[in-house]
Parts: C-alpha cells; sequence; structure tokens
C-alpha cells in the first residue's frame, strides 16, 4: 500500500475513532470537489451550502460504514448529487405553490441533466485530485494555480523539497493523478487499494 | 519565461486540472467551517434510521406530481422503529408518526439548536411553523432501557 492510500485511511479510520484531526484533512480534501457537485447542479450558494452541510452530517453519521478509505470521495459525491437534487426539487415545487418562499432554484431536469455532462470531466479530475497525498495535491495546485508561475526554487522553498527531485516527483504525481482518475472513472478501486481498507 | 518552461505544464493532464481548478468556486469560508463543525455531531451508539423514502424525490418522476400539491411524505427505516413524516403547506406544517409506539418524546434537532416535542398517545407528533433547513429527529423511548430512534439529516 503506498503513501496516498495509507494517508487518506488514516484520516477515515481517525475520523471513526473521533479524531478531529482526521475529520479536518477530509475536509480539506473534499470541499471543494462537493461545492462543485452541489454549483454544477445549478443551485444557489445558499442551496449549495446546505448541500455542504447535508453532505458533511451525514458522513458524520455513516463513517463507520466506510469500508475502503479510497470511495469515501465517490461516496461523498453521491451524496452531495442526490441532495443536490433533492433541493433543486423541493425549491421547484413550492415555487408553484407559494411565491413567496421563491427562490432563485427553479431548475429543470434538462438543466440538471445538461450540467451533470457539463461538469462530469471536472468533477472526476476534482476526486482524484482529492484523493493524492497531500504533498502531491500540494505540488500540482501549486504549479497549475500560482500566478505568476513559481520557478522551481520557489515551488522546492514553499514544497521543502530538494530542487532537482521537483521534476521527478511532479512526474510521479501525475501519473499517480493518471492512475487515480482511471480508477474514479472506473467507478472501482484497485484491489491492492484495499489491503489498508478495513473489512 | 513561461509556465511550460518550469512547470511542464504542456503535458496535457496538468493542462486539465489547471483548467478544471480554475474553473472551481473558491468554497466560502462558513461552508468549510460548517462541515468541520459536523464532526460534533457523529455518535458512536446510535443506530441512524436511513431515508428510505422521500416523495420530493421519490416520486418526482411522475407525470403531474412535482408541482402538483405542496405535501410531502418521508420515511426514515431501521431495524427497530419506522418513521412516518408529513410535511405540508409548502413545508410550514410537519407531522410524524412513528411505528412501534413506544416513544414518549422527539428531539427535532436543527444544526445550531434542538427542541423537544411530546408524542401523543398514538405515537403521532405535530410541528407548526417549521423552518426551512435541515433537521434531525431523535426520539426518545418511554422506556428508558429501550434504543433511541435517530433519522438521517435530511433537508425539509
Amino acid at each position: 500500500v503506498d503513501n496516498h492510500e495509507s494517508e487518506l485511511a488514516q484520516s477515515v479510520n481517525g475520523a471513526m475513532v473521533g479524531d478531529s484531526a482526521g475529520w479536518d484533512d477530509l475536509v480539506d480534501r473534499f470541499s471543494g470537489l462537493i461545492w462543485a457537485v452541489a454549483r454544477g447542479q445549478g443551485l444557489s450558494t445558499t442551496d449549495a451550502a446546505e448541500v455542504s452541510q447535508t453532505t458533511w452530517l451525514r458522513l458524520a453519521e455513516h463513517i463507520s460504514e466506510i469500508t475502503d478509505p479510497l470511495r469515501v470521495g465517490a461516496w461523498l459525491a453521491t451524496t452531495a448529487r442526490r441532495e443536490a437534487i433533492r433541493i433543486a426539487r423541493l425549491g421547484a415545487r413550492y415555487v408553484l405553490v407559494d411565491p413567496w418562499e421563491y427562490v432563485d432554484h427553479s431548475v429543470t431536469e434538462e438543466d440538471l441533466d445538461a450540467g451533470i455532462v457539463h461538469q462530469e470531466r471536472d468533477l472526476v479530475i476534482r476526486q482524484a485530485l482529492a484523493l493524492l497525498p497531500t504533498r502531491c495535491r500540494e505540488l500540482l495546485t501549486a504549479l497549475v494555480l500560482s500566478d505568476p508561475p513559481l520557478s522551481y526554487r520557489q515551488l522546492s522553498e514553499d514544497a521543502d523539497m530538494a530542487i532537482g527531485s521537483i521534476g521527478p516527483t511532479r512526474g510521479r504525481c501525475l501519473e499517480h493523478l493518471r492512475e487515480l482518475i482511471a480508477t474514479v472513472e472506473a467507478g472501482a478501486v484497485p484491489i491492492s487499494a484495499l489491503a489498508e481498507g478495513r473489512p | 519565461m513561461n509556465r511550460s518552461d518550469i512547470a511542464g505544464i504542456n503535458d496535457p493532464l496538468l493542462q486539465e486540472l489547471a483548467d478544471a481548478l480554475r474553473r472551481a468556486e473558491v468554497v466560502p469560508d462558513d461552508v468549510v467551517w460548517q462541515a468541520r463543525a459536523a464532526f460534533a455531531w457523529r455518535e458512536l451508539t446510535n443506530v441512524v434510521a436511513t431515508l428510505e423514502f422521500d416523495s420530493a424525490v421519490d416520486e418526482s418522476n411522475l407525470a403531474g406530481v412535482r408541482g402538483s400539491g405542496s405535501d410531502r411524505v418521508l420515511r426514515f427505516v431501521s431495524q427497530f422503529a419506522t418513521a412516518q413524516i408529513y410535511v405540508s403547506d409548502a413545508g410550514r406544517r410537519l407531522m410524524g408518526r412513528l411505528d412501534p409506539n413506544v416513544f414518549r418524546s422527539v428531539i427535532l434537532c436543527r444544526p445550531q439548536s434542538s427542541v423537544e416535542i411530546d408524542i401523543d398517545s398514538t405515537g403521532t407528533f405535530f410541528v407548526e411553523r417549521i423552518q426551512r433547513g435541515l433537521l434531525s429527529l431523535k426520539c426518545l423511548p418511554a422506556d428508558p432501557m429501550q434504543r433511541t430512534f435517530e433519522t438521517e439529516w435530511v433537508t425539509i
């Protein structure tokens, strides 16, 4: 079992037994994914916040049932999507019966479907990124998001990594990301990843 | 010097990652805070009843159901008990019925507050002027040796 699986497994297993640092790590990894799922369904920021809160409360209730830590991202994304659809439909329903309850989320099913297709690839990438070990996640994010682009010297200082190892590390992290994207797309987790999971 | 020189962003996957992250919104601070705070609701002892049926979602594919009225039915099921919840008047009034009829009161939990309501002799309870938002029910048994019945969180 390599590092990313054990790192994520530690957080999931830690949260199960009451370790808030493990929980906070899950929030760091996945809050962006959940937000993207909810907003991708056409919800307002208020409703997306509610979807996010419901999703995390649900995880708190059900975390002891997560038998494979690598699946926690898919579990969160599925829960968030289901809740987003629920809220969107509640909004559509209430708008018709009570105009005073009007809120701007009267989306149609066609909107939902179009949104899902359009956002799908981004969400797969986000989910795979969230599954990466922290070091890889931070390095890749810094590489693509810093503006102006960081030099290897700056990256090496920020990531506390020797300059010479940034190139190879970046390559390994990208390879890892590629594998995780394939895993997420397949909706399956490799057998080797199950080794550290709970039964 | 451009990004591709130093960061290897010419890798198509890195470019795709860059695009995905740039399209992504920043998660508001209070949303992250709520996510962290959700951990406090974790309970090891109670079995949580799952939402088995929600007419808002489970009937929405039937023609004419969506928007045809504001009544909503939710059913929570655990190994030991079932709660049927009816929400009417655009979510303003709530009635709940518990089976078996062994509970004395129900705590309406909201993320920020909670209130306890009596259950009548028929196993039914009513709440008027209920606010929209997240809700979980914790039903307390008349016999303290029996199990508490607790539902999943749901938006009403």
